[in-house]
Order: C-alpha cells, then structure tokens, then sequence
C-alpha cells in the first residue's frame, strides 16, 4: 500500500508535534519521514526543508520510502548536498528500508509553499 | 556524483586557490610591500585577472555547473582554471581565450536554467554571464584591464544581486520593490554593455546603478532577517549586509566622474566593489558553499567572524588612504586584505578541527 503524507489514512490520528517520542514508534511511517526531514537544515536561512515547503511528497510502500524535494531555484548549487542529508535523515527512521529523494522542479516553489511557523519567522503576518 | 566528479570539483578549487596566492601577492608587490618571495612581474601585472576570471569567476562557474547537475556544464570552471594555468604561465592571449570559453559555456548554464524557470533573477544572472563573455571577449581581443573592469564588475554584481533577490523571496517583500530591482539590474546590465564601447557616460551610470542596488539589498535583502538568527545565518548575513554597504561606496566612486584608468579612485572603486562586495560575499558563503560543491565540511565556528572584521575594517583603510593620499594607509589596508585571506584559512582550519562552535538551532515561529 501507498500512502502520500498529507492524505492520512486515519483521521483520528494525532497531529506529529502531539505525540510524545514515547509512541513515535506507533506513528505512521509517513509521519516520522517528515518529522526526520526536519532536522535537514537549508544552511542560508537556518529553517529546516519541511518548514519551508520543500517537502512535495512522502510516498511510503511497505519499507520503501520515496521523498520529493524541490529546491527554491534551479540556480541552486545546495540540492545535491540536501539530498543527500534528506536521504541520511530518512534512512535514520526505524522501520524504513531502501530510500529514493527525487529533485522535482513542477510545480515550481512559491513563498505560499512555506508552513505558517516559517513564515511567521521570516516576517510574513501570515 | 561519482568520485572523478568530485576530484574534478576539488581540482578547479585548487587551481582557484593557486591564483589566489598568486594574486594576492601579487597585488602587495603592487602596494609596495617587500616581499621574501613575490611573483613574477607578468603575474604581478595579471593581479586583476587572476582574481575576476581565475577565482571569483571560477567559482561562479563551478557552482552553476554543480546547480544545472549536467556533465557539459563543467566545461565552465574547467575553462576557466585551464585560464588560471595560462595565467600563472604567463600566456595572457590564450588565457583570456580560454576565460571566454567558460564565460560562454556560464552563458550556456544560465540558457538552460532560464529554460526551467523563467523570473527575473535567473534573467539577471543570464544578463550578467553575457557581460562576462562580451568582456572576455574584448580582453582577448587585445583591450586593457581598465576598459573591461566596468563589465566585469557588472557581472559579479548581476550574479550576486540575483541570488539575493531569488533568496529574499522568502520574506514579505512589496511588489513594487521587485519590480524595480529587476528594473535597476537590466539598467545596470545596460550601463555595463555600453561602458564596453563609451566608457565615459556609461561607467557613471553603471556607478550610479549599483548604489541603487545596493540601498535595494540594504533595505529589502533576507540578510536584514537572518542577522537576527543565531550561528551561520548571522555570520553569512552580516557578510552580505557589509558587502551591501560597499557596493554602495563603489557605486558612488564610479558614479562621482570619469574613471581614470589607475589612480587613486580607480583603485578605491574596484577594491570596494571586489574586496568589500564579492570577496565579502565568497567569506559569508564558505561554510555553505564548500560543502555543497566539493563535500569539504566547513561548520560554523564564531571564529570565522574575526577574518570578515580584518577584511572589513583593512578596506576601510586602504579607501581611507586612497582618499587621503596616504600610501602608508593604502599599504597597511592592502596587507590587512591579504591577511584577513590568511585569517580565514587559519579559522577555517580551527572550525573544522573542533567541528565548529556550539550550533543553536533556529525554532521556526
């Protein structure tokens, strides 16, 4: 079975910053890929890759995990370095076995992207 | 990326530091300052050239080859350090044939970047990478340093306002004030061109062209957000913000009258725009730059702020000394440029043997 992050299988299920590490385990796998995603860091501007809608997809089949980066701009020398460091951070999550991080370009990244905190950060009022 | 790709990568890099030294020392024999060991006086004539095509030049074209991720693009940097090899060989025509040669194939690298996404940084940084050929261009074809140097500035100032005007999409910005710096920097590419052919007019409006891109990064850059972050983003953003201030003091030199090609001003406006602008900006982009390019890991270490203070606070008295008349200074400024080079190779060297400072890590919201 597939699951795409974002089209949650169960609805009841907590949001990722509610759960306690103590029941990370019990997380869907989707979910611990994104909160691993996390800890990779664009280094110019200090937020981390989830925080500023560069995460277009988790796609999770059984302990495969299929992760869809976007980069700000083409021009970008850093998308092979945070592809790798996605790769490393989602290799680290119990339970996931081959991983791929895909470089996607369409649809191109806009700030609309970035999650409230981040943008909340960088002076949006929104 | 394979293994050759990247010994390829470090390879240009060290060519890229090889011109360095040389031309670092090449521009102290110039400053009158005895040396145990100084080049020769092809290379100490080369000192121009060896930093724009044989290192800042270099490395633009590396980092946009590692960005477009296709085998052809290297033929950019790699051009561009056989143009190094020339150099430090004394072979000027061939070099700057080869710099042309890199300077197309960056040309090459911008079209397909343009070609996947069409905005008007990747338009400036493709407008800039055209100024560079049509300079090197000129340059093999026999025209001096001084007629060049407009165009050449103009393509460092292009490719690096560009960056910033791409990265400070991620801050709430009017869109009146994109508009115009996609405005000011088609002007700026305008200014350049015509400097190539009519330097007198042309240079002052190029000067005048990049002080107002410089109050535009001043007032609208990322940098004026991220210097409040703790760590690399601080650093990385001080570096641009005082960058900022000198292309402003750059601009208003070239904007003042006709350049003199040497002299006083001559020497003040292109130091503030290449030493105070784009060395600034190649300090504050290190420890994010080596990484990517050619995995040397180069954490952040609050050790790395005291080589961009030397750098600073030395351009500020080799300007002061320009403007004076007082060679003592400009001599004690070009060696605190110098050694603020040494500096960050030592800090460098520090970060990466305690692997770097403490790294607080920023809580979006």
């Amino acid at each position: 079975m597939c699951r795409r992050r974002g089209e949650r299988d169960n609805p009841a299920m907590p949001s990722t910053t509610d759960l306690s590490a103590s029941h990370s385990a019990r997380r869907p796998l989707a979910e611990r890929v994104e909160q691993a995603l996390t800890r990779v860091i664009d280094p110019e501007v200090g937020l981390d890759v989830v925080s500023l809608g560069l995460v277009y997809g988790i796609v999770v089949a059984g302990n495969l995990v299929q992760v869809e980066l976007t980069m700000t701009t083409p021009a970008c020398p850093l998308a092979e370095q945070i592809v790798r460091e996605a790769e490393a951070a989602v290799r680290s999550v119990d339970g996931v076995g081959a991983v791929s991080v895909l470089l996607v370009w369409n649809p191109p990244w806009t700030p609309a992207r970035m999650r409230p905190e981040a943008r909340r950060a960088l002076g949006w009022s929104t | 990326m394979t293994a050759a790709e990247l010994g390829l990568r470090r390879g240009v890099l060290l060519v890229v530091a090889a011109a360095a030294l040389t031309a670092v020392l090449g521009g102290l024999v110039r400053a009158a300052i005895a040396l145990p060991v100084a080049p020769g006086p092809h290379q100490v004539a080369l000192h121009g050239p060896l930093f724009v095509v044989g290192v800042f030049g270099t490395v633009i074209a590396l980092e946009r080859a590692v960005a477009l991720a296709a085998r052809w693009a290297y033929l950019a940097p790699v051009a561009g350090a056989v143009a190094v090899g020339l150099l430090l060989a004394g072979w000027s025509s061939p070099a700057a044939a080869a710099a042309l040669l890199s300077a197309l194939a960056l040309v090459a690298i911008n079209v397909a970047i343009v070609r996947r996404q069409l905005a008007s940084f990747t338009l400036l940084m493709l407008a800039g990478a055209l100024l560079l050929a049509a300079a090197n261009a000129l340059w093999w074809r026999g025209a001096g340093v001084p007629t060049v140097a407009p165009a050449w500035m103009a393509f460092f100032v292009l490719t690096i306002v560009a960056e910033r005007i791409e990265l400070s999409r991620l801050a709430p910005t009017p869109r009146w004030a994109s508009r115009l710096v996609l405005a000011l920097g088609l002007a700026v590419a305008t200014a350049a061109a015509f400097s190539l052919v009519s330097p007198s007019p042309a240079t002052r409006l190029l000067g005048a062209g990049f002080l107002a891109l410089a109050l535009w990064e001043l007032r609208f850059d990322l940098a004026r957000r991220t210097v409040h972050m703790p760590g690399l983003p601080r650093y990385s953003a001080a570096g641009i913000l005082a960058g900022a201030g000198w292309l402003a003091v750059g601009g208003w030199l070239l904007a003042l009258g006709e350049l003199p090609p040497a002299g006083p001003r001559y020497d003040a406006a292109l130091h503030a725009v290449l030493v105070g602008f784009v060395l600034s900006m190649v300090f504050a982009h290190a420890p994010i730059i080596l990484p990517a390019v050619a995995q040397i890991r180069l954490p952040f270490h609050p050790v790395l702020w005291w080589p961009l203070a030397i750098l600073h606070g030395g351009l500020a008295v080799r300007l002061a000394g320009d403007l004076v008349g007082s060679g003592a200074w400009r001599r004690a400024g070009s060696l605190a440029n110098a050694l603020a080079l040494v500096a960050f190779l030592l800090a460098a060297s520090w970060a990466r043997r305690t692997g770097g400072g403490r790294q607080p890590r920023r809580q979006p919201g």
